[in-house]
């Protein structure tokens, strides 16, 4: 490890699974074997991970405080830093990663679940929108998509599914784990009034991209979180910078457990550079309508 | 260990972790801000209730919208009012467009969860200034939702908050034979510090122990004046790191900041006297360096929707030698005049506004030490804590606030 390396923050376990919506098992179920899974890869014990940071949500689950079911799951007893959000999973390791930053503690682990109750689980996503004047009218989530895509698009599967990453600064780290150095995470919010928006750019990617410091140079693989086919070109053009594979996951219209999807993006690029596919990786995530709310995530090989 | 401090929005963005020294730095509430609570106000949206906080936090640091460089929304449960990652509608009312904006979500714990996320990110040296709002409009909503809750194994649960607390004070009379004035002396005590609190929804100046030990049973040990209110409300703090906050008038400076959470139907979790309580008041007085916190306290703002959990919280956060938190009550040592006086603001009796609720307790700990708290300020008031708690007593979120640097 370099001297530049000391303070830096590495993933050094990352796991997902995806299951059919209603195959019976609920959300500890869904998310225990892949902590097992991340933390085993990591080399590390349940009472290692100081910090909990867990993304979910109720309305796709149809119950109120689904964390609160999802405890079982994940490091819980005995109490720790722990944290939820309502929200793609990502966003939940941007915090994690920022309290170890703060050096709240030497390792975290990142949780994400999706177990969709409807049949249609994207259109809970209207409740997304403007309460007042927008969410009353029920656009779904594909009309508004709609409006953004110049031609023919296809739509994601959704999916119920479970993601896990363990972060570890220098100290929490288990010796001879494939690491991949969180170089940098950067989200911004475009405004919500789709009226507003050049729904073909997306100024957030690129403000997070500039950031991040990615125009022009060469990114090894890009993960992109894009439910609606379209979305991946607005991003990558936002982006700025030269992109070797894109999507070699296969990326997220096959499968799409919402608020998971952007999380299993960062599993997907991590495992690339600690595999060694990949120098320098760069996940993205989204959540909100049109591509509102964006996060990247860049990660570079130790 | 200190980190160096962010001298700059920009330049705490162009911080590259790689090389980045770890540690805190230091931390300032450089503003505060409230809204009136009210059971309705239905003169604003939910996203004008939250800008009328952030407005006046912003107001009262002298700072204007682009001298913020993160964005923390909390309230919950989001089922409430059936608004979904509600940071996506509100963003440019919160002037969020263009910035990281986080959220944070556990209950009533939220709004002080979400303070401490803001003192995490100022900590990290990558944020110099963090704005924090948390909102509820419970009149929008239907606070009935929580009763969708369905644990794993568990046979589905139809109880609503109150009848869940009822069954925490049954058991902590249970264990410490408080007698049953106890519940409406801290009534009354919260109810009249709510009168000096110009912020406060229910400032009934007729309500007597003997009208309160008569109100109405709702959840055995729970009188109707035991309760809090339904509340429409918002609060906002502006954190800065401590050169950003050197221009701002009169911080108050954060002393110590931690969330715990446990499980909720763990065998070891203790309902009444939980863990994560203990194990955060623990790691926040650790961190101010405080050893003897009933004494070193000046005052407390504790997270208390109904009166009869004043004693047990006061045990569970080291306020008081377990099974004695009533003798305390009882005493008068939690009143405005007391030793510890505890909710000097009326607490959650004066308004409940849920997702925001913690973080008022927060605001008005930081209030206090800056000698701002008006007419319900404690006299020399130099180091305070607040309280938030949520779930099944599972999420604790408290600060440590003082008039000094530490």
């Amino acid at each position: 490890m370099t001297e530049d390396d000391a303070g830096a923050i590495a993933v050094v376990g990352a796991a997902h699974a995806v299951a059919p919506i209603g195959d019976g098992r609920n959300d500890a179920e869904l998310l225990a074997p892949v902590v097992d899974r991340a933390l085993t890869e990591a080399g590390l014990g349940r009472d290692d991970v100081g910090v909990v940071c867990t993304a979910g949500s109720e309305f796709l689950n149809g119950q109120v405080g689904t964390v609160m079911g999802a405890f079982d799951a994940f490091p819980g007893w005995p109490p720790r830093t722990h944290a939820h959000l309502e929200g793609d999973g990502a966003f939940a390791l941007h915090e994690a990663w920022i309290r170890l930053l703060a050096g709240e503690a030497e390792a975290a682990l990142v949780c994400a679940y999706s177990r969709p109750l409807a049949d249609e689980p994207r259109r809970v996503l209207d409740l997304q929108l403007d309460p007042y004047v927008v969410a009353p009218l029920a656009p779904r989530p594909e009309d508004l998509a709609g409006l953004q895509a110049t031609g023919p698009f296809t739509a994601s599967q959704p999916c119920a599914g479970a993601a896990a990453v363990v972060l570890a600064a220098a100290a929490g780290r288990a010796p001879g784990r494939p690491a991949a150095v969180v170089a940098g995470i950067e989200q911004r919010l475009d405004t919500h009034d789709l009226g507003e928006r050049d729904l073909a750019t997306s100024p957030s990617v690129a403000a997070a991209a500039a950031a991040l410091g990615l125009p022009g140079t060469v990114i090894d693989v890009l993960e992109v979180h894009a439910p609606f086919s379209h979305q991946r070109r607005i991003v990558v053009d936002a982006l700025g910078a030269e992109v070797r594979a894109l999507d070699p996951s296969g990326g997220c219209l096959a499968a799409d457990p919402i608020m998971v999807t952007g999380l299993i993006r960062v599993v997907e690029a991590a495992n690339a550079v600690r595999r060694g596919e990949a120098a320098r990786a760069v996940a993205h995530a989204t959540n909100g309508p049109c591509l509102q709310h964006n996060l990247l995530c860049l990660l570079e090989a130790a | 260990m200190t980190g160096p401090a962010a001298p700059a929005a920009d330049a705490a963005r162009a911080l590259t972790p790689r090389g980045t020294p770890r540690g805190r730095t230091r931390c300032a509430v450089v503003g505060v801000g409230q809204t009136r609570h009210a059971a309705a106000r239905s003169d604003v949206t939910m996203a004008g209730l939250a800008r009328e906080a952030a407005l006046a936090a912003l107001a009262d640091a002298g700072l204007g919208w682009d001298a913020v460089d993160a964005v923390v929304l909390g309230t919950a449960p989001d089922t409430i009012e059936g608004v979904m990652s509600p940071e996506l509608s509100m963003a440019p009312a919160l002037g969020a467009v263009g910035k990281p904006t986080f959220r944070a979500y556990t209950s009533g714990n939220a709004g002080g969860q979400a303070a401490t996320l803001g003192v995490g990110l100022v900590a990290s040296g990558r944020f110099a200034r963090v704005l924090v709002v948390a909102y509820e409009k419970q009149s929008e909503g239907r606070t009935g939702a929580v009763t969708l809750q369905h644990l794993p194994f568990e046979a589905p649960w139809q109880g609503g908050t109150g009848s869940l607390y009822g069954a925490l004070c049954s058991d902590y009379i249970a264990r410490s034979g408080a007698p049953p004035h106890i519940g409406d002396v801290a009534a009354l005590k919260d109810r009249r510090n709510a009168l000096r609190n110009p912020f406060a929804q229910v400032r009934r100046a007729d309500v007597t122990l003997e009208a309160i030990a008569a109100s109405r049973m709702l959840w055995s040990p729970i009188r109707l004046l035991h309760a809090s209110p339904s509340s429409d409300g918002a609060c906002a703090v502006v954190l800065a790191a401590e050169d950003a906050a050197a221009g701002c008038p009169d911080p108050a400076w954060v002393h110590g900041a931690a969330t715990r959470s446990e499980p909720p139907v763990a065998p070891a979790h203790d309902f009444v006297d939980p863990r994560c309580g203990r194990d955060c008041a623990a790691a926040v007085y650790r961190q101010a360096g405080i050893t003897d916190p009933r004494r070193e306290l000046d005052v407390a703002e504790l997270f208390v929707p109904f009166s009869w959990v004043e004693p047990p919280t006061l045990e569970n956060v080291g306020l008081a030698e377990p099974g004695e938190g009533w003798r305390l009550v009882d005493d008068g040592a939690t009143a405005l005049d007391g030793a510890l006086p505890v909710n000097p603001s009326g607490g959650l009796l004066g308004a409940n506004p849920i997702g925001a609720a913690g973080l008022v307790r927060f605001a008005e700990a930081a209030l206090q030490v800056r000698g701002a708290a008006g007419e319900h300020q404690i006299d020399g008031a130099r180091l305070a804590v607040g309280h938030a708690q949520g779930g099944f007593s599972n999420f604790v979120a408290m600060w440590v606030v003082g008039r000094d640097k530490p």
